[in-house]
């Protein structure tokens, strides 16, 4: 990959990056109220069970196909991925996670970087679709010709590092702590990556009902720092 | 055992209803191939007609095909139950494939409940769940999926799920959702970010005119996760335990046909409790 790729991907999915990441914990703050995650051990074994089951895996698959779809220049295999993505939300507050970052994430990019995303965003404006997270990065980093496979670990990458920055706020955990299960979880990363290549649209799909039900319970939680 | 060694079955079925001009919904077509069969009892109490899925070859091997499709038409309505708990036998082979397939007409109400599918160890099953609506249709409906002869105190050491659900109205999709497990097996169902220790999963969910009456009522309901995703109402119920998880789906199915739609919420005589 071209150095100016690994740039944009250190950007595009660094913490400051205007998509708001740091107001969602993806159920986890109901996992801590509730004693599943207390420590790093079981902090490393949640984050490692989503990246292989959980959300993760189903926006692998559509991270793959909107970056073959928007490479390739199709535009109705690019709507036919943003709808499933789009509809492939667990609960509102895992939908309300996806797509504002996804809108945030696009209006970032066009507003401030020399990447032309423009067309796709009018397409997905003109079918009423809303972009997920991982259709809006990997549309961009398409367009931007960057690679999918060292787009989506960046991607993977993030979702991990936010887990463990909310977890840093809301056990709390030190940051030490923190840091080694972000060292521990790159296999993690790296497996799911490989896991995501000979996927099709059809195998996009999470096996964590108990998260999609933590999500719920999140909704009516007596005392909230975080938005999902 | 069971079910090993029979030749794999293709069946189908369907069912369509239509409004008649006195407002009384009424069977308009009707297939059926085996091992698929319809019953239509007749209880004093459901205004509605009611369908009951039956499937005689007393179970799904690997390689079985099964298509049931039902097609309610405008401003009619309908139930669809089941007969019995769908057995899903071991296969070292094939998954079984069970593709349902829903159509709800404007102003048509459709309630699905089939019973659980309990997955023997082993197991390997692909199903499709499509539910196509009209605008000012209503849908409630839900599946069990069950891990396992808990009775027998069942290890599973294997099998694999693809249990796909799309939801579309008028066209577009409103909500998927699609339950992939590659390798089942207890550990993996012990995972608390996963199953939670749950060995009976349902999903239930209801698209009507009155969404926040849904969400109100569903969390009336005690030991129930539930939430709007947009209109839709989902609700999820994960136990370790089968008849405690059937008694608490069957409690919140009944409050929801009684809230939403005026329908009796006792339906003791359809579904054993």
């Amino acid at each position: 990959m071209a150095a100016d790729g690994l740039l944009k991907l250190l950007a595009w999915l660094s913490p400051s990056f205007p998509v708001g990441a740091f107001a969602y914990s993806h159920a986890l703050e109901a996992a801590i109220d509730e004693g599943f995650v207390a420590d790093r051990a079981s902090l490393q074994a949640w984050i490692e069970d989503l990246l292989d089951h959980g959300s993760p895996r189903a926006d692998s698959v559509f991270f793959m196909c909107t970056h073959r779809a928007v490479a390739a220049g199709e535009d109705a295999a690019f709507q036919e991925v943003a709808e499933w993505a789009a509809a492939m939300r667990g609960t509102g507050e895992l939908a309300l996670e996806s797509i504002q970052q996804g809108e945030s994430f696009l209006r970032a990019i066009g507003d401030a970087w020399p990447v032309e995303i423009a067309i796709w965003r009018e397409r997905l404006a003109a079918a009423e679709i809303r972009p997920a997270y991982p259709v809006a990065v990997a549309c961009a980093a398409a367009v931007a010709r960057i690679d999918a496979t060292p787009a989506l670990a960046a991607y993977l990458h993030a979702f991990a590092a936010n887990l463990v920055s909310a977890a840093v706020r809301a056990i709390p955990l030190g940051q030490t702590d923190g840091q080694r299960v972000l060292a521990a979880v790159e296999s993690a990363v790296a497996k799911a990556v490989a896991a995501a290549q000979t996927r099709t649209l059809e195998d996009a799909g999470t096996a964590a009902p108990a998260l999609d039900a933590l999500s719920f319970r999140h909704e009516t939680q007596y005392s909230r720092l975080f938005r999902s | 055992m069971i079910g090993l060694g029979r030749p794999k079955v293709s069946g189908r079925c369907l069912a369509s209803f239509l409004c008649g001009a006195d407002g009384t919904t009424r069977l308009s077509d009707l297939e059926q191939r085996d091992p698929l069969k319809l019953l239509f009892p007749a209880p004093l109490e459901e205004p509605q007609p009611v369908v009951v899925l039956v499937n005689t070859g007393g179970g799904v091997v690997g390689g079985d095909e099964l298509q049931t499709t039902i097609d309610v038409g405008p401003e009619a309505a309908a139930l669809v139950v089941g007969q019995a708990a769908e057995k899903i036998y071991r296969s070292w082979g094939p998954a079984a494939n069970v593709a349902n397939r829903l159509t709800v007409g404007a102003g048509g109400r459709l309630e699905w409940f089939p019973q659980e599918t309990i997955l023997f160890d082993q197991a390997r099953l692909k199903r499709r769940l499509t539910v196509d609506l009209v605008a000012s249709a209503q849908f409630l409906g839900g599946e069990i999926v069950v891990f396992g002869r808990r009775a027998r105190g069942e290890t599973i050491t294997g099998g694999a799920l693809f249990d796909r659900w799309q939801l579309r109205r008028d066209g577009r999709l409103l909500w998927a959702d699609a339950l992939i497990v590659d390798s089942i097996d207890d550990a993996l169902l012990d995972r608390p970010a996963l199953f939670g220790g749950a060995r009976a999963v349902a999903t239930l969910v209801c698209l009507c005119a009155d969404p926040a009456a849904a969400l109100a009522t569903a969390r009336e309901q005690p030991g129930v996760s539930c939430g709007l995703v947009g209109e839709l109402l989902v609700v999820r119920l994960l136990d370790a335990d089968t008849a405690a998880l059937r008694a608490r789906y069957v409690a919140l199915w009944g409050a929801l046909r009684a809230r939403l739609f005026g329908l009796p919420q006792r339906l003791s005589r359809l579904w054993h409790v």
